[in-house]
């Protein structure tokens, strides 16, 4: 399927989708896509099902620049599981963080964060990160994305640009691949699609 | 079409059966093949030893020999013999025009495969055989498909190979092996372990020099495998 | 002609490797390692729709950046400026060094958070801030295991390589008295709890950087554990130490290499984590030294020129037979393996490395794996020629002999009397040591069960084959005068 770049996601774009979530797997990573609100809200019960241990109450952590609409279906999936809370304050350690991702590059199976929206503690804090694709910018691959960058075609300023492709790892032990090494032990791609 | 083929030192002095082999093969593609009775050493030693002085008077004599000879092709059965006249000795004589002999030098594998002789042999085996790909034909030559599709075409063989990232060097390296002797024993030996670890007991190689040190290392190690230059084993299946 | 035996000066290959073999937990890991990397790395590559094409485009932007690199130097230093970052060039290691650590201490710092660089170990910055009592926590984990273990890197992607999580666990155990465990998460978490707060409290982060992008002041770090991303954005001061060619032109050159890198490197799609570091957030400041040390000099080399085109993936280490044997450490300089080779003689003098070029099979897998295809066989193989052709340089006793052989080699063996002279006493070597040693003896060649010699023919082609060519062609011409 042909992408006009920079473009943004829109219905009949699947296939591109399903690359995208075989790629983004391939680094260890896992993309949802929500169609409507209720997809949402189960994808988050799912996540937050994951986080909760023995117990304990599950923490989100929504970053401030979140789109206006995904955020307030987010909020209320969080509303509706028992326990779970929302804070502002940037937890060491422990939490879910829900970031706003600013564009999908499909053949990398990775997602750009705009650190102009989004602080690096939010996707480096937390046992998991949730990258919320909502009106993000659309690229074949980083050669595309970077050219639009340079040409001024993208609305994210290169020095601005973390791309994250799967959660923190090392394999420096025997080669045995751990994650969670100093950042989160995983990452989430919601990919809102409608 | 007049061939004339050119013995590398390994061959000429340690295995002189692979030459014959040769031979045979010329013999049943009825390929009108000469041998140049005064030529020696292509003079790589020296070279890969870092003293190209050493190996101007070889390829001197070469190019002169050669120059005299009005055959097709020089067929060398060799990767790293066949690189070292092609790829090295426009470099050691920068001045003088030699495509029409780097033209005229073929490594055996590419002139059977490519003028497409191989498939005149008709060849049946039955089993399995390792073929090894012997680096300088590989890397140096990109000569890897043809020895494949050669073995390919025998009828009841079941080729296997290495995997690029189980594929190595058979840690010969001509000087290398008598500097580093531990180390360049280790590679063959690790070479050979995998061989076995598959269950295979029949290599082919695609260079003397390889088949050389494999055998050299299956011998100390008392590994019983059978060894074939490439030639040896087209020859054999197509009798 | 100065003749010396030993030399302690000379990398003595023969002797590491022999220290490294005997080490069969190092061979194990070594084996497992480098075979799953190379896998891996042709994974990735087989899956890529871009990684041959973005090659080609690499290595064209690297060749055009090596060929005006002083220019896009001063280029990418007034970009900087323009971005609010203080950069500082510098010739020589001491200067650089000296540099990095008077921004500490007029930061009142007594230690800094560092993630891996390879120029921080070609200046040996570590130690240099230890002399000056700043301690350098290093925290990618690899270098941190290497770092307790006050050992060097072995590899230029996987630093603890080397180490087994036996070796690790002990480690921790004594050095940070944490609870022994052999479970590499368990491990791993540790590691992670003890460096968080070492990057809550740190005033300096440094680090290196796998790109410099000249025409927008902008450096590229990539990474997958997070350990740079939190030296670079926690502490006020953040330092990135980096050699001059790793400047590039412009920002559509950059993802090619980042392409390359991550598949390369670890047969990734693409690292964890790419960050694009410029102006420093408000009240904080950062600093970029950058090291030019020989490397203008190699830039207009001719023939050298092309080992500059290098991104440090480690791929050539990867696959080489000797890497995969004799480890990093063997190489006893800061970049092993066939690059390390090629760059070793600039760096510390051909005179130290008369084993070090000679210790390649020059198989040539290096060169078909190397994303930027650098020719290293063939740049070792310049070494070699350049080494046997200088007389300047002090020539150990093994060197001489070694030309000696190649120099009677050609002598005889170009011969082609001699060559056929020598024949019989070739053979009658053999059948000596055949009856001295029960097989057939080469000095040097020859391993104690390990390896053989599989010996001379009795006749070589040539011989046998124009002997019965003459006799063929002598019964002819008997045929034709009996008619």
């Amino acid at each position: 399927m042909e992408i006009n770049k920079g473009e943004k996601l829109k219905n009949g774009s699947e296939k591109l989708f399903d690359k995208f979530r075989e790629r983004l797997a391939l680094n260890g990573a896992t993309a949802l896509i929500c169609a409507n609100r209720s997809d949402i809200a189960a994808h988050i019960a799912d996540i937050a099902a994951r986080e909760k241990k023995d117990g304990g109450r599950p923490v989100f952590h929504l970053s401030a620049h979140l789109a206006s609409s995904s955020a307030s279906s987010i909020e209320t999936a969080i509303g509706s599981i028992e326990g779970a809370y929302i804070t502002k304050s940037i937890l060491d350690d422990n939490g879910i963080y829900i970031v706003p991702a600013s564009a999908l590059l499909i053949e990398d199976g990775a997602l750009a964060v705009d650190s102009a929206l989004c602080a690096h503690e939010e996707t480096l804090f937390g046992d998991i990160c949730v990258l919320i694709a909502d009106g993000a910018e659309i690229y074949n691959n980083i050669i595309d994305f970077f050219a639009a960058i340079s040409a001024g075609k993208s609305s994210i300023k290169a020095h601005n640009i973390t791309i994250i492709a799967g959660p923190s790892k090392t394999a420096d032990i025997e080669k045995q691949i751990v994650t969670g090494m100093h950042g989160p032990k995983k990452l989430y791609c919601m990919v809102i699609n409608y | 079409m007049k061939v004339s083929l050119f013995v590398p030192c390994i061959m000429n002095h340690l295995m002189p059966e692979s030459a014959y082999s040769i031979l045979n093969i010329f013999k049943k593609c009825n390929i009108d093949f000469s041998i140049e009775k005064d030529q020696l050493c292509c003079g790589q030693p020296g070279y890969n030893m870092g003293y190209c002085e050493h190996s101007i008077p070889f390829a001197r004599k070469f190019i002169d020999l050669y120059s005299k000879n009005e055959c097709d092709y020089i067929v060398v059965p060799s990767g790293s013999c066949a690189a070292m006249i092609k790829h090295n000795y426009p470099k050691l004589f920068p001045g003088e025009n030699l495509e029409w002999l780097t033209a005229k030098v073929v490594e055996f594998n590419s002139f059977m495969h490519d003028n497409k002789f191989y498939l005149k042999l008709d060849m049946k085996y039955k089993g399995a055989i390792f073929y090894h790909k012997s680096c300088h034909l590989l890397n140096e030559m990109n000569i890897d498909r043809e020895p494949k599709e050669m073995l390919g075409s025998i009828k009841g063989l079941r080729l296997i190979e290495a995997l690029t990232h189980q594929n190595t060097c058979c840690g010969f390296g001509g000087a290398f092996s008598a500097s580093f002797g531990e180390l360049s024993t280790e590679v063959g030996i690790a070479k050979l372990e995998f061989i076995m670890e598959n269950k295979l007991k029949d290599i082919v190689a695609g260079d003397s020099g390889c088949i050389m040190h494999l055998k050299s290392v299956a011998m100390a190690r008392g590994y019983k495998l059978n060894f074939y230059y490439i030639a040896d084993f087209l020859d054999l299946c197509s009798n | 002609m100065a003749l010396f035996l030993k030399d302690k000066n000379i990398i003595n290959i023969n002797k590491n490797a022999k220290k490294a073999l005997a080490d069969k937990t190092l061979q194990a890991n070594l084996k497992k390692a480098t075979a799953e990397a190379v896998f891996k790395r042709n994974q990735a590559a087989a899956v890529s729709e871009t990684f041959e094409s973005s090659r080609d485009i690499a290595i064209a932007a690297r060749e055009a950046s090596i060929s005006m690199l002083r220019k896009l130097s001063d280029e990418f230093v007034e970009n900087c400026v323009k971005n609010n970052i203080k950069c500082f060039v510098f010739d020589d290691y001491e200067s650089a060094n000296a540099k990095i650590t008077d921004l500490i201490k007029e930061r009142g710092a007594d230690f800094i958070v560092k993630s891996k660089s390879m120029l921080t170990e070609e200046i040996e910055l570590n130690r240099h801030l230890k002399l000056n009592g700043i301690e350098a926590i290093e925290t990618d984990l690899g270098e941190f295991i290497v770092s307790l273990a006050g050992e060097k890197p072995s590899h230029l992607t996987a630093p603890a390589l080397h180490k087994s999580r036996r070796e690790v666990a002990r480690l921790f155990s004594e050095k940070l008295d944490m609870p022994y465990s052999e479970d590499p998460a368990q491990l791993s978490y540790f590691a992670r709890r003890y460096l968080r707060d070492k990057f809550m409290s740190a005033r300096v982060g440094l680090t290196g950087a796998n790109f410099a992008v000249s025409d927008s002041g902008l450096i590229a770090v990539i990474e997958n554990e997070a350990n740079a991303r939190l030296a670079i954005n926690l502490p006020q001061t953040h330092i990135a130490v980096f050699g001059v060619e790793k400047i590039i032109r412009n920002l559509n050159d950059l993802p090619h290499f980042l392409n390359l890198l991550s598949k390369s490197a670890t047969g990734q799609l693409l690292n964890a984590y790419t960050s694009i570091i410029g102006p420093p957030a408000e009240g904080k400041e950062r600093f970029f030294i950058i090291v030019t040390k020989r490397r203008f000099e190699i830039a207009a080399d001719p023939v050298f020129k092309e080992a500059l085109r290098c991104i440090r993936c480690g791929a050539c280490q990867n696959i080489c037979p000797v890497f995969q044997r004799l480890s990093g450490h063997g190489y006893e300089f800061c970049y092993g393996g066939p690059i390390g080779t090629v760059l070793a003689p600039f760096f510390i003098g051909y005179q130290k490395c008369a084993e070090l070029i000679d210790a390649s099979t020059l198989c040539g897998f290096c060169k078909s794996i190397c994303p930027m295809k650098i020719n290293l066989p063939a740049l070792i193989l310049q070494h070699r020629f350049h080494y046997g052709a200088d007389k300047k340089i002090k020539k150990p006793l093994f060197k001489h002999l070694k030309k000696l052989f190649s120099y009677l080699h050609s002598l005889i063996m170009s011969n082609n009397v001699l060559s056929r002279v020598i024949q019989p006493f070739a053979r009658l070597y053999f059948k000596i040591t055949a009856a001295v040693f029960g097989r057939n003896y080469i000095p040097r060649w020859s391993v104690f069960s390990k390896r053989d010699f599989i010996g001379m023919a009795p006749k070589t082609f040539m011989e046998s084959y124009f002997t019965k060519n003459k006799k063929k062609s002598r019964e002819k011409e008997g045929d034709k005068n009996g008619n």
